[in-house]
């Protein structure tokens, strides 16, 4: 460890020790998860049909969420963290709701507008058009979860870009579109890329509002629930015939995807960094 | 000569500070410096004539026309800002070629503008280089470029020289004069620095908490200041004279009322005259000294500013001096005493 020369070495050493506790709180339980499953109960993870489709369906709900986010959410980022509007501070509150109540909370809020006889819900209705209990639902829900991430991580990066930048690029005849790509993009896409990865990661994770609004299909968060209510957490086989790959085995493949979507995602921003350098 | 920039009744307030009734025109094609201390709102107004705000009053006319209403992007008025902010992602050649790829401009003719211009401010060599590779000056050209690449009808820049060390200053000073000649585009220069405006003004406007409280030729604005303008700019020594002979290597520069100050240069003709406070020598008799300006007058002021004191002297012309507390003191100085002032040919800067 590099310290710097004169640093009050005791306080480090507080420090660190503080450091250490929320380190073995975030880690641990993640490490033993792993440990506690077997390679033989991933194998059979992989083997289950009904995992897979759990896994699949939350990657591609995620991924579409993330996308959703990105959108909708750049333009919400961008308005924020430029202008200021009457009822600016109002609406900035407003996307934090989602992160501040209970999800069950969520769940019940999303259901009384996008249930089949609600207000929304009923007009796409008699479209044909369901809002909850499919992949539409699973992928409403994630967004109110999860896109304040990418809105929020937008609207810094507009706050700390110099305005004026996009004075410069008007005044020398830029449109307000090309000046939005050519030069504010280039300024916030790891914004965009970070907000985007913590949406998805976020969106991923959730499973208290998706009891409500989208219980089924099951995502892997469901679906590892009503393995380990139903079965406990190791696999459950009889007459061999498998009940349950495991409640463990299910969660530590959908751990080692997510790391490994995420480690790519970091590839691609590192190699678009190093090529921008 | 007609109007490159006119600004006419133009108000907007903010809150805590407001632009009140300016009216402005800068004749088409001039050098046009926006002069005012930190605050005044010179960087406001010309945000206003680029079109980042629409002024709740007034109107601002570019060669005829009236582009109050305009977007930035329809104006065809460049701004430079202060710290430059060229675009990070491009290198030199992008950030210069920007405007014309913005606006269609087919490549050949791009690249023929680009070329020129790079060649004119002397930084060919930089091309294909990241603004983060570049030096402040390096980067304060680029900006320059790219704000002449797209041929504006005006060019504004904030605050030119402010992050550029002061060794690169004058060379700086020396291409806007240049490139102001040979492309004729009219320009506006905001500074807070009036040695910088005396240098490359055709025009100067003074403004101070909102309102142009002076406009007029260097000469007049910096000789014959109004008292608001005094008060601002009082800490400098420039003086409007005539180069009317030269003997050897000394410039006899006439300033009127008979008096002659001797400098080093080359330049004839009208020339503004420049002597730091710090190089002035005062005396209570005509001494004979190796410094061949003297000039004479009465202590009209005098500020402490702890080892050394400032005294404005009043006379044959408006001196500022700076000189060390014992001096003061032992030559027992006082509001009204008669003083001589001299300063060396070589310490006269011709601006």
């Amino acid at each position: 460890m590099r310290i710097s020369p004169g640093f009050p070495t005791r306080f480090v050493f507080v420090l660190s020790a503080l450091s250490g506790v929320l380190f073995f709180l975030l880690f641990s339980p993640v490490v033993n998860l792993i440990g506690t499953s077997s390679l033989a109960g991933i194998v059979l993870a992989m083997n289950s049909s009904e995992a897979v489709s759990a896994i699949v369906l939350t990657v591609y709900a995620s991924a579409l969420t993330a996308l959703v986010a990105v959108l909708l959410g750049v333009p919400l980022g961008y308005l924020l963290g430029k202008y200021h509007f009457p009822g600016r501070s109002l609406i900035d509150s407003v996307i934090e709701i989602p992160l501040m109540i209970p999800h069950t909370v969520a769940g019940i809020a999303l259901i009384t507008i996008f249930g089949s006889a609600q207000l929304v819900g009923a007009f796409f209705n008699g479209y044909g058009i369901k809002m909850t209990n499919n992949v539409l639902g699973i992928v409403l829900t994630l967004v109110f979860v999860s896109a304040t991430y990418t809105v929020k991580q937008v609207e810094e990066a507009i706050r700390s870009m110099d305005p004026k930048l996009e004075l410069v690029s008007r005044s020398l005849g830029a449109s307000s579109t090309f000046t939005f790509v050519k030069v504010t993009l280039p300024h916030i896409w790891r914004s965009i890329v970070s907000g985007a990865i913590l949406t998805w990661a976020r969106a991923s994770s959730e499973v208290g509002a998706l009891f409500i609004m989208a219980y089924y299909p099951p995502v892997a968060s469901i679906l590892i629930w009503n393995l380990y209510a139903g079965y406990g957490l190791r696999e459950s086989i009889s007459n061999g015939v498998v009940l349950s790959p495991g409640a463990v085995n299910v969660a530590a493949l959908m751990i080692f995807i997510n790391l490994a979507i995420f480690v790519l995602f970091k590839l691609i921003q590192r190699k678009r960094e190093k090529r921008n350098e | 000569m007609s109007d490159g920039v006119a600004v006419q009744n133009l108000s907007h307030s903010w809150g805590h500070f407001a632009l009140t009734n300016i009216n402005l025109s800068v004749a088409q094609g001039s050098y046009f410096v926006l002069l005012g201390p930190t605050g005044s709102g010179k960087t406001l107004l010309l945000e206003a004539v680029v079109g980042a705000y629409r002024p709740r009053e007034g109107n601002i006319i570019v060669d005829g026309e009236d582009v109050s209403r305009l977007p930035p992007n329809k104006r065809k008025i460049s701004y430079a800002p202060q710290n430059y902010l060229l675009f990070d992602n491009m290198t030199v050649r992008g950030n210069v070629e920007f405007g014309l790829h913005a606006k269609g401009i087919p490549e050949e003719d791009r690249k023929n503008r680009t070329k020129h211009l790079l060649d004119l401010l002397g930084i060919s060599h930089l091309v294909n280089r990241f603004p983060r590779n570049l030096s402040g000056g390096e980067r304060q050209r680029v900006s320059l470029a790219r704000a002449l690449a797209v041929e504006p009808r005006a060019v504004l820049l904030d605050e030119p020289l402010s992050a550029v060390d002061a060794a690169a200053k004058s060379s700086i000073l020396d291409y806007l004069r240049r490139v102001h000649k040979e492309t004729g585009v009219t320009v506006i220069h905001v500074t807070h620095d009036q040695i910088e405006a005396a240098t490359v003004a055709d025009r100067i406007g003074v403004i101070r908490n909102g309102k142009m409280v002076q406009v007029g030729a260097p000469t007049d604005v910096i000789e014959k200041p109004s008292t608001e303008v005094e008060s601002i700019f009082r800490s400098e020594n420039l003086i409007a004279g005539n180069v009317t002979r030269k003997e050897a290597n000394l410039a006899l520069v006439d300033i009127g009322g008979g008096k002659i100050i001797e400098a080093v240069t080359d330049r004839t003709g009208p020339v503004m005259l420049h002597i730091r406070p710090e190089d002035v020598v005062v005396s209570k008799h005509a001494v004979k000294t190796s410094a061949r300006n003297r000039l004479w007058g009465t202590v009209a002021e005098v500020t402490d500013l702890g080892p050394t004191v400032r005294m404005r002297i009043s006379g044959e012309r408006r001196i500022m001096a700076i000189i060390t507390r014992r001096s003061f003191f032992e030559m027992q100085l006082n509001i009204g005493s008669e003083v001589y002032a001299f300063f060396k040919a070589t310490s006269v800067e011709v601006l």
